[in-house]
């Protein structure tokens, strides 16, 4: 179940992000990214292949003060899990402009009769 | 010369060229001892009383001087503790990384902890709020709590992967805004 809260903040988040209008970047977790309001909290999501080789996706909720205040973790069995998992998925495609690479590689094939550089011999 | 000792000389010049006057020009009838003591005695006494004021303001002034000089040299020794607070948690960041490139992970996360503390001493420090209160130290700090939860996630779990260059990297960006506002100190 996850908590109303958290489900309102993955909603707005969702549609920032989904918008280009949320600034997301790398920490040091392999896969994860973090989100730092200007007010100071920060919001961080992970997702990783943990020991038992499950799936695992989890978000956290900094403070001002640099303090984890609340955090959501499923693992790949949960019912929950497809939420925060797609929430991360938005969020990766977001930093790594996924689909706004996708549409210029569309509108470049679609616009062009040959595609692809030709090195000059 | 001071003020206050060019106000002495004008007062015992005044006193003594008021007291020839007045003894010049005592008829002789009332040239008596009596007349003279209390003529001298009023004379006296009306310089001692400006002599006195202007010894308080003398002090006063002295007194603030001395706060002054007091304050400067109190200001002087805190840039001089803040200047050796902000050496230490660079010698700690390099210490780290350090650590973090030979990848002895379990000393770099306790030196990291140890920096953590001591940034966490400068928040609570007024001398250190210009630096505390700008968002890039507050971004560092974000980023520095996070490698330490990562690192000690991974320490207690290796699936859960870390990126060990990008804690390099927030580490060199912490130390470089250490090391800039240790510049402006020294100024």
């Amino acid at each position: 179940m996850i908590p109303e809260h958290f489900k309102q903040l993955i909603q707005k988040l969702s549609e920032k992000t989904k918008a280009q209008c949320a600034h997301w970047t790398r920490t040091s977790g392999e896969n994860e990214y973090k989100l730092q309001l200007n007010g100071g909290e920060v919001i961080t999501i992970d997702k990783w292949l943990d020991k038992r080789q499950n799936y695992r996706v989890e978000m956290l909720v900094y403070n001002t003060e640099s303090e984890i205040v609340d955090r959501l973790t499923f693992t790949e069995h949960d019912q929950e899990f497809v939420v925060l998992d797609q929430f991360y998925d938005v969020v990766r495609r977001s930093f790594f402009k996924v689909d706004s690479t996708f549409q210029k590689i569309i509108q470049e094939i679609d616009n062009q009769d040959n595609v692809g550089f030709k090195p000059v011999t | 010369m001071n003020w206050y000792r060019f106000f002495t000389y004008i007062i015992l010049l005044i006193s003594f060229t008021t007291l020839a006057w007045v003894l010049w020009a005592l008829k002789p009838a009332d040239r008596t001892l009596v007349n003279y003591v209390s003529i001298i005695g009023s004379i006296a006494s009306t310089a001692g009383l400006f002599l006195a004021y202007i010894q308080i303001l003398t002090i006063k002034e002295e007194t603030q001087k001395t706060r002054a000089r007091l304050d400067a040299s109190i200001h002087q020794v805190q840039r001089v503790l803040m200047t050796a607070d902000l050496d230490r948690s660079v010698k700690i960041i390099q210490d780290a990384q350090n650590y973090l490139n030979q990848e002895k992970l379990e000393i770099a996360y306790v030196r990291m902890k140890d920096l953590r503390s001591l940034l966490l001493s400068f928040k609570g420090n007024a001398d250190f709020q210009k630096l505390t209160n700008q968002s890039l130290f507050h971004h560092y700090f974000t980023d520095l709590q996070i490698d330490l939860d990562n690192l000690k996630i991974y320490l207690l779990d290796h699936s859960r992967k870390i990126n060990l260059p990008r804690i390099l990297q927030h580490l060199e960006a912490f130390e470089v805004q250490l090391i800039d506002f240790e510049n402006e100190l020294k100024r």
